[in-house]
């Protein structure tokens, strides 16, 4: 089964909306709640990467009774170095997100330590794919 | 007896769509012009109660006659019923209006609200699932059972107020040597949940609570009898107990960090989603309320929960100004001998899999499926008139229930469009025995 979201980066009332649906359906797909919960905080981190660095997107869901990917495109700045974007505590988020209560740049640390497969392809001013699988 | 304490009257519903909209977890439907409660889904907060304009909907409380089964009648009155009372003299008159209406004693439920007050500081120092989520309106409890069951290990697994007030009572009546037969203990509730509670209790095996009395039936004869009695006892209860009422509960803000109180069913829905989400982790401990407004604003109460507040902070006003008095050796035995009555949890909370579509994830997969199908043929406008309350709701009753997809009204207006157009199309059918109709009709 596929799920498809648009992301709108200016909308910060509806962000964690397309998480939310997702989440709600592993629910309804009887997972053990523990699992749904590492791929809500996942996804989440995720969403609002995509809400606050790149406004906004598409995500893409594929669920099969084994195997959950989640993918995420964006065309906003990209990440200039993802070594150092993965390291926990860096952010380049500015003092209005900080305000909001992000920017603790934990979110990809948060996705990696989450999820069973993290890939992320980027390129500088055309756009972030950032990939999460889960073994069901 | 039933699991829940919601009950419908089926000859006062009229079948409109009000209950089905309001109800927080989706759990009524309207089928054949009368609604239905999914016990499953129900959680008892009360919403339908409150919106139902033809009283249809009721809390299924004990009768104020089962009193008559016990020597000892003991009442539990909460904060809240004090605050219904905005012209009562005193606390002390509407304890002593408790005894003019044929109970024995009375335990104020505000004692036991101090202990699990300082039961929750002490848990919160060794706790290790962060935040901590109340437990004392089952409501809520039920919800995180059934919708966020992977925050069970959130929740403060120590008795409700109520309950631990009952086991105190029991225990004192045990030691004086009365049978516990003969010794009823009622609460006095402000909603239904506390109903079902006793019913079905989590985190332990049996309640101690014997019945539960709607506010409702007993708040006229309190009324007339409040103005009547003389007090022989002062009240015991002291403003932090009473504090409990209030819409932020028992806990003093100042003395914990990263403190939030919640209250609304809507509101409480949103925060879990994001406790789920882990952006709540810097927080210490929630106080979520099914009610808005509190247990004030629970579906029996009767005073308008913005009055009753206002009730409510004169008397914590009048217990803060006679603090001194009141805290004297009489009531610290008390408040210690209710502090040595064991009140965690003793039973693990169970996780209730409602929103599970079945227990073979292929399967449920594929009814997903089919219901991700026929939501998109669907007009997504949620107009209600198919008796669910979203038509995302009505594609999964479609799948999980075999409900037929025509009592959706579009879909209908679509299935007689298509058989009319069928129907035309046979109209013209040629007939061998007849040249065509036009010639027919000359
Ligand atoms: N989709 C994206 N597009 C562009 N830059 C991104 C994207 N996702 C992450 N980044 C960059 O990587 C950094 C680290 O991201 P991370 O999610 O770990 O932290 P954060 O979003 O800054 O803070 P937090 O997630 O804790 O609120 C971000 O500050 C941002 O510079
Ligand atoms: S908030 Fe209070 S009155 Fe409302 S359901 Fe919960 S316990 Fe009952
Ligand atoms: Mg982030």
């Amino acid at each position: 089964m596929t799920l498809c979201f648009t992301v709108d980066g200016n909308d910060f009332l509806r962000a964690g909306e397309a998480s939310a649906v997702v989440k709600r359906t592993l629910k309804q797909l009887g997972l053990e709640s523990s699992l749904v919960r590492k791929i809500a905080i996942a996804m989440y981190e995720a969403e609002m990467n995509m809400v606050l660095h790149a406004n906004g997107g598409n995500i893409k869901v594929t669920l099969s009774d084994t195997y959950l990917t989640i993918q995420m495109m964006d065309t906003g700045p990209g990440i200039k170095d993802i070594d150092l974007a993965m390291q926990e505590g860096y952010s380049t988020a500015n003092q209005k997100i900080r305000e909001l209560g992000f920017g603790a740049g934990m979110g990809l640390p948060n996705m990696k330590r989450y999820s069973d497969e993290l890939k992320i392809k980027t390129v500088v001013g055309v756009g972030t794919e950032v990939l999460l699988g889960f073994k069901l | 007896m039933d699991a829940h304490s919601v009950t419908l009257q089926k000859s006062k519903c009229m079948g409109c769509t009000d209950c089905i909209k309001r109800c927080p977890t989706e759990a009524i439907r309207v089928r054949s012009s009368k609604a239905q409660i999914i016990e499953a889904r129900c959680i008892d907060c009360g919403n339908c109660i409150r919106i139902c304009r033809n009283g249809a909907k009721k809390a299924a409380t004990d009768q104020l006659e089962m009193m008559k089964r016990y020597t000892h009648r003991i009442a539990l009155p909460a904060p809240s019923f004090y605050a219904q009372f905005p012209k009562a003299p005193g606390v002390e008159y509407i304890l002593e209006a408790l005894l003019e209406m044929g109970f024995t004693d009375y335990f104020e439920v505000a004692i036991a609200a101090e202990v699990v007050t300082s039961a929750t500081y002490d848990y919160l120092k060794k706790a290790t699932h962060f935040p901590i989520i109340s437990s004392a309106c089952p409501a809520i409890v039920r919800l995180v059972q059934s919708r966020f069951p992977s925050l069970i290990p959130h929740i403060l697994p120590i008795l409700s107020p109520m309950e631990l007030a009952a086991r105190y009572v029991k225990a004192q009546y045990a030691k004086r040597g009365m049978d516990l037969k003969e010794v009823g203990v009622f609460f006095i509730s402000p909603c239904p949940a506390k109903a079902t509670e006793i019913r079905y209790p989590k985190g332990i095996e049996q309640s101690m609570v014997d019945g539960v009395l709607s506010m409702q039936d007993l708040y006229k004869p309190m009324r007339d009898l409040i103005g009547k009695v003389t007090p022989k006892q002062k009240q015991q209860s002291t403003y932090r107990g009473l504090n409990w009422a209030t819409p932020t509960g028992g806990m003093d803000e100042n003395q914990i960090k990263g403190y939030m109180a919640v209250d609304g069913i809507e509101n409480v829905l949103s925060i879990l989603e994001k406790v789920e989400d882990g952006t709540l982790n810097h927080m210490t401990f929630i106080e979520a309320m099914a009610c808005t407004g509190g247990c004030l604003g629970g579906a029996l109460a009767i005073e308008n929960p913005y009055i009753s507040r206002s009730t409510l902070k004169k008397w914590i006003q009048k217990a803060k100004q006679s603090e001194k008095q009141m805290i004297n050796g009489e009531y610290l035995k008390v408040l210690d001998a209710v502090s040595q009555i064991p009140y965690f949890y003793e039973t693990p909370i169970m996780p209730s899999s409602v929103l599970s579509l079945s227990p073979n994830r292929i399967k449920a997969l594929e009814m997903m499926e089919r219901i991700q199908k026929i939501y998109e043929t669907l007009p997504q406008i949620d107009c209600g008139c198919c008796g669910a309350p979203t038509c995302h709701c009505f594609a999964e009753d479609v799948v999980r229930q075999g409900v037929n997809v025509e009592a959706c009204i579009f879909m209908l207006r679509r299935k007689i469009k298509q058989l009319s157009d069928e129907m035309q199309q046979l109209a013209y059918t040629a007939i061998p025995t007849e040249n065509n109709l036009e010639k027919h009709k000359e």
